[in-house]
């Protein structure tokens, strides 16, 4: 199985979440780190990425060859990011066929209503442990 | 979501500083803050409070 964690600024969120796959997840599992900028494809490639590309075409050309494309719920709307992240990145992220797991923080002043507040790192246990059910499914297709 | 706020508490009030917190650092007089985004904040204000069950950090100037 193939994943994509998309990320930018700081890139801390993305590599939290790679660290955790890694934990959590068997070794075989591929993942690209797409950052929005150098700085975050980095982090994320040193947290256990297997590779790693930056900017708008990155993005654009991986979400399609992944299983799953994870990240904050910013990586689907466009100028986010503090504009980093593109509208026909947030475009390809949505038309993907892959599935998206993501994470609802942003600073896009966008609320998703249900979502029970938790702190960042429960949220990514949560997210990791999606995952492993659809790593799974996956396996058990094959 | 469940990080803490920070709040700079001035004239009686308590301003919001930096949302969803993620590191307090202080440093030769001044605080960093930095949040789960990787915003940063440098404040010269020391910890007046920090209420964590509430998520907040109140900063005072100094």
């Amino acid at each position: 199985m193939k994943i994509a964690v998309i990320d930018g600024q700081g890139g801390g969120i993305g590599k939290h979440i790679v660290e955790k796959i890694r934990k959590e997840l068997p070794e075989e599992l591929e993942i690209i780190a797409l950052g929005t900028n150098a700085v975050a494809t980095s982090q994320m490639l040193k947290a256990g990425a297997n590779e790693g590309a930056t900017g708008e075409n990155a993005v654009v050309r991986n979400v399609e060859e992944v299983d799953v494309v994870i990240g904050s719920i910013a990586i689907v709307l466009g100028n986010s990011m503090l504009g980093e992240l593109t509208p026909k990145m947030a475009e390809a992220v949505a038309t993907s066929r892959a599935r998206k797991l993501l994470l609802p923080v942003n600073r896009s002043r966008v609320e998703v209503i249900g979502v029970v507040p938790e702190p960042l790192p429960h949220q990514i246990d949560a997210l990791v442990a999606r995952l492993k059910e659809i790593y799974q499914e996956i396996n058990s297709e094959k | 979501m469940c990080e803490a706020n920070a709040y700079l508490f001035e004239n009686g009030r308590e301003e919001l500083l930096l949302e969803q917190v993620d590191k307090v650092i202080p440093q030769q007089g001044e605080i960093i803050l930095e949040n789960i985004f990787g915003q940063r904040k440098i404040v010269k204000a020391k910890i007046k409070e920090m209420a964590l069950v509430d998520h907040k950090i109140i900063l005072e100037k100094i």
